[in-house]
């Protein structure tokens, strides 16, 4: 070794180098489509990062790119800049251990179809007016990753031991990035290997972005919300009207079926308006139940309303566009035939 | 006038040296070059206090037993809102006793009573500490004019000193040590039973030669296996389970160092040592190395003064630790603030981790002002680097210095006045402004990673030397 550099590594100091900024890193996401959504735009990935300024939302985003549902594809984590790290919202508080909480941001991983081609996020929430659609987010079911907003900070308060599990856990690397894990109100340390966002076409993704994951849901919401009682029987005049709603059926109508222009049978299950058909027998009646579910979001609240329709006829009258056991099979279930089964419509 | 100043200066050194027990003991641990204050040592007790810096001992003469007692009290306040220390109102007896029922054996108690604070209420917080040291000790005829002169003693060693400190410094511990001293040679074995990390024991062979000038060392640095009661007692004390949390006891391992040393006075007064020590049979050797420069002289026209200093370098992986697993001290007593903060125990936290050198100057100084009036003077200068042998480089905290990699340097000082009002007794009373009290759990023997309290405080105490 020269003895100039080394008298001045020695006395100087100068070869003890530090990161300036935090390391970047990346994660794999995967598309699912299990709703069979088409999509016609090409679909791309933004790591989205939602801020709010004197009331003001807004974004940035850190990485946009392409993607192919079901092939898992790596995209790039870094830290936007510090002006921008000062609005982040919404700022959560992660346990790196029971005695040890930070303030991590976790990026929102988008999935939007890129409408107008330009290769830039561009949505009509968060403050901008832009036409790309917004096909899916990440949410709170699983692990994702979060950004410490000041690692030097965490880093100091933890013990030697924890720092060294700290380094451990991500590669022996200097990066912000961990994962983390919604448990009730909390977030904590956890693990992941991939982030899944599922694409459907609901109204609900941009929400839950728009709503800066502030989004309140009713307890019944869902993409396959409970079935009420029918709102409206429709029975055969060949039948005893009375007789066969009973007590249970209060809005019951009875008029010759033949005449009656029924609902479509085409299902439409993709999206927060949803139209399901079902078809149920017994040994004296045949039922045709419709089900139709609707996800409305306004002001950041999410609810989900239902309403059905049935009719009912016998194996002798049944009109000529009954399309149970033709377009629409029977379904063999336990429930009652004004409850629609949703195990049974999942397995035919 | 001159009769007065030499009278002055001959007082001044006598009370400059009356509580620092400068007898030759067999394996001193303590720093020889060094104005901060040497306690006595738990064996070798009569030729300790047969020495003429001792000559107010009540218990010199008490053949077959010597007895001596070192007691202080003190009360301790911190500038502007920090917190106290540990010991913040305290007492510390310490006293030593030994009996040689003839010459070879030596029954040595060191019995501690301390109470570190006096707010605990009254003797909520008294603890007696009691170490016992055998020791056994031989002329071996050989026929030659001088015997061989074998040493065995055990188990409290007291402050332990590998080679010159690159290893393991100052360090009160307990295991036993055997030697064999021939003209001027001498092959020392140490076993320590817990150094530095809970389930860790050293075994130490070093030779040495040339009147210590010269040492070529071995050392076993070994981890166990934890016994159950020890898992469940660190289980016990451990915090709640995180996960980030990790064992505090290293996996059962071993690792070996080989070493030499020289320490060359040059005058009765400068003195270099160096030392090399590299960490082997794991890989390439991990080094090691300190450089040290010492001037002492206790009657420098009647003030004593002491100017030092020492470079350390230690390599990554150096430690016999893996991970970021700090080392620990299971005793912390106000005693070992008189030890410099500059030792191994600083640098073998983050040493998996980090390259690290240092520099260190230490100065001491003690100036009488008046027959009864000294002026006290202790500081230490340390100017530290850390750099990671990764590229990209991790960053780590560590306590009381800051983020590293990088640099960092810290000012230790103890200032004051001291006060012997009983003229040819060390006895004292002193007003002293410190940021370095010994750091200690609310028992003195809690696990502890740092040494000493981050604080500014100041301390009024009184002291006798019976």
């Amino acid at each position: 070794m020269k003895r100039a550099p080394f008298v001045a590594l020695v006395f100087l100091g100068c070869a003890t180098p530090r990161p300036e900024e935090p390391l970047s890193s990346s994660v794999r996401v995967r598309v699912v489509n299990g709703a069979n959504v088409t999509v016609e735009s090409p679909i791309r990935y933004a790591v989205v990062w939602t801020t709010k300024e004197r009331g003001t939302k807004g974004f940035v985003t850190t990485a946009d790119g392409p993607i192919e549902i079901g092939s898992p594809t790596t995209v790039p984590l870094s830290l936007p800049e510090a002006r921008v790290r000062a609005t982040l919202d919404p700022v959560e508080s992660l346990a790196v251990t029971p005695f040890v909480n930070a303030s991590v941001y976790r990026p929102r991983f988008v999935i939007y179809g890129d409408v107008n081609g330009d290769e830039h996020f561009e949505p009509a929430v968060l403050g901008r007016d832009g036409t790309d659609s917004i096909l899916g987010v990440d949410d709170d079911f699983q692990p994702t990753p979060a950004a410490l907003l000041d690692l030097d900070a965490t880093l100091s308060r933890l013990s030697l031991s924890e720092t060294r599990a700290f380094y451990d856990a991500n590669g022996g690397r200097y990066t912000p990035f961990v994962w983390a894990a919604k448990a009730g109100d909390g977030l904590f340390l956890g693990s992941g290997i991939e982030v899944s966002v599922s694409v459907r076409d609901s109204i609900y993704p941009q929400t839950d972005l728009d709503c800066l994951r502030n989004v309140h849901r009713s307890s019944s919401i869902g993409f396959f919300a409970p079935s009420p009682p029918p709102a409206h029987a429709v029975i055969d005049a060949s039948l005893d009207a009375k007789a066969v709603c009973g007590t249970t059926l209060t809005d019951c109508s009875s008029t010759d079926l033949s005449t009656v222009t029924p609902p479509t049978f085409e299902e439409d299950s993709a999206g927060d308006t949803q139209h399901l058909v079902q078809c149920r027998a017994n040994d004296a009646f045949e039922f045709l139940l419709f089900l139709d579910t609707r996800i409305a979001c306004e002001d950041c609240n999410c609810s989900a309303s239902a309403s059905s329709e049935l009719f009912v006829t016998t194996p002798t009258n049944r009109p000529a566009w009954w399309p149970c056991g033709s377009t629409v099979p029977y379904c063999e279930s336990s429930l009652p035939a004004s409850a629609f089964d949703q195990e049974c419509r999942t397995k035919g | 006038m001159a009769t007065c100043g030499r009278l002055f200066r001959c007082v001044a050194s006598a009370q400059l040296v009356a509580v620092t027990a400068r007898a030759q003991v067999h394996a001193d641990g303590r720093d020889a070059w060094t104005l901060l204050d040497r306690h006595l040592v738990n064996r070798q007790l009569f030729e300790q206090l047969h020495d003429d810096s001792q000559v107010f001992r009540l218990g010199r003469t008490l053949e077959p037993l010597t007895a001596a007692a070192d007691v202080r009290i003190g009360t301790q306040q911190t500038f502007e809102h920090g917190s106290q220390s540990r010991f913040h109102g305290f007492y510390v007896l310490n006293t030593f006793g030994a009996l040689r029922p003839f010459h070879g054996i030596d029954v040595n108690v060191n019995l501690t009573l301390l109470n570190p604070s006096a707010s605990d209420g009254y003797r909520v917080s008294s603890d007696v500490r009691a170490g016992v040291a055998l020791h056994g000790y031989y002329d071996l005829d050989i026929g030659d004019r001088e015997p061989v002169r074998l040493d065995v003693f055990g188990t409290d060693l007291g402050l332990v000193t590998l080679g010159r400190g690159l290893l393991l410094e100052q360090t009160l511990s307990e295991g036993e040590v055997a030697s064999a001293r021939f003209h001027g040679f001498e092959a020392r074995e140490t076993f320590i039973g817990r150094a530095l990390w809970q389930n860790d024991d050293v075994i130490s062979l070093a030779l040495r030669g040339l009147d210590q000038r010269v040492e070529l060392s071995f050392v076993r640095w070994q981890f166990r296996e934890e016994t159950p009661e020890e898992l469940a007692a660190l289980r016990a004390s451990a915090a709640p389970s995180s996960s980030l949390s990790v064992p505090s006891a290293q996996p059962k391992s071993a690792s070996h160092y080989v070493g030499a040393s020289v320490d060359v006075p040059f005058t009765k007064t400068l003195r270099v040592a160096v030392e090399y020590q590299a960490r082997v049979g794991d890989g390439a050797p991990k080094n090691a190395v300190l450089a040290r420069g010492d001037f002492l002289d206790g009657d420098l026209a009647g003030i004593g003064l002491h100017a030092g200093y020492q470079f350390r370098w230690y390599e990554a992986g150096f430690a016999p630790s893996r991970g970021l697993v700090p080392p620990s001290l299971r005793y912390n007593v106000p005693d070992l603030e008189d030890v410099y903060v500059t030792n191994p125990f600083e640098y073998f936290a983050v040493s998996d981790y980090f390259h690290q050198w240092s520099h260190t100057v230490m100065a001491e100084a003690i100036v009488p002002i008046f027959p009864v009036l000294k002026m006290v003077l202790n500081g230490e200068y340390v100017l530290r680097f850390a750099a990671d042998r990764q590229t990209p480089e991790r960053v780590v905290y560590l306590d009381g210095w800051g983020l590293f990699p990088g640099h960092a340097d810290r000012l230790y000082y103890k200032l004051g006045l001291r006060v012997e009002p009983w003229r040819g007794f060390p006895h004292r009373v002193s007003a002293l402004v410190t940021n370095k009290q010994v750091a200690s759990g609310i028992s003195v023997t809690d696990s502890e990673t740092r040494r000493f309290e981050d604080g500014h405080f100041y301390l009024l105490q009184f002291e006798a030397f019976l």
